[in-house]
């Protein structure tokens, strides 16, 4: 489960490398998202631009997630493809997570600017 | 939105035979993608197909096949054939019957926007796949499931919302 996970500011970006997040890989997913978030206080942003394909098991793994930051820390999501959209929505969990269009729309809503790509 | 080679009447566009497990799933339905996409079918119907193919399948392997691994093999066979109207869906095993003979009906888990960490993390296999499947059946016939449906061309209002038996 290919993560990159970037807290140089004040609201972390977790940007997921793999096309799928499925039931083979939902609990590789928890584990990691807990490795590279638990030293963290603030928000975190789930970059799913790459992901393809979300079946219920990996939402189970998005919610478990969203569980770990606890009441203080919020889990955004960023950059839902077309299927993945589908699950959160038939699903209404995209009622209560917080979702932009993009990373960029993410940070700008927290007035954080744009990094540069140094 | 007719793709080429497909017709009035149901044509298989793949037939596959894997083990019920879960990185076994993963690769049949990444197969599948790349049929549907070589017969021309587009990416809604070929995401709502991967959505609806995903819990069928992980129900498979979760429950029909709970207590072990199968001692058939191919576990799960798998066919795909599309006419005009969508795409027709046939999955077979030789697990567990299911509860009751029948296609359950669960309702979406609740959800409380005010209860984060009290979120359902589970239970949300059945209600995308009847989001996604119209004409949804199971039977049972000689130690072998076969779960049946359909999956609409367009997903239009007027094709959404039926329940099925």
């Amino acid at each position: 489960m290919k993560m990159t996970f970037d807290d140089s500011g004040d609201v972390a970006v977790l940007l997921v490398e793999e096309s799928r997040i499925d039931a083979s890989v939902a609990i590789q997913f928890k584990d990691r998202f807990r490795d590279l978030t638990e030293q963290g206080t603030g928000n975190v942003i789930l970059d799913l631009s790459r992901v393809e394909f979300l079946d219920s098991s990996g939402l189970g793994a998005v919610v478990a997630a969203r569980k770990l930051l606890g009441e203080g820390r919020l889990l955004e999501l960023a950059g839902l493809t077309p299927a993945v959209d589908k699950v959160m929505t038939l699903t209404r969990m995209s009622t209560v997570f917080p979702i932009h269009a993009d990373v960029a729309a993410a940070l700008a809503s927290h007035a954080v600017p744009a990094r540069a790509s140094s | 939105m007719s793709a080429p080679g497909i017709g009035d009447r149901p044509r298989r566009v793949i037939s596959l035979g894997f083990p019920a497990e879960q990185g076994e799933v993963r690769r049949a339905l990444i197969s599948v993608d790349a049929a549907l996409a070589a017969a021309g079918v587009g990416r809604d119907l070929r995401d709502r197909t991967q959505i609806a193919l995903a819990e069928a399948c992980n129900n498979i392997v979760e429950h029909a096949y709970a207590t072990g691994p199968a001692a058939s093999d191919p576990a799960i066979t798998l066919d795909v054939a599309a006419d005009r109207g969508g795409l027709q869906i046939t999955l077979r095993d030789r697990g567990g019957p299911m509860p009751g003979g029948r296609v359950p009906v669960p309702d979406l888990p609740e959800i409380d926007p005010d209860d984060m960490l009290g979120l359902p993390e589970g239970g949300f296999g059945w209600p995308l796949l009847r989001g996604m499947a119209r004409s949804l059946s199971v039977s049972r016939r000689n130690g072998q499931n076969i779960l049946r449906f359909r999956l609409p061309m367009a997903d239009t209002p007027a094709n959404r919302g039926q329940k099925a038996l």
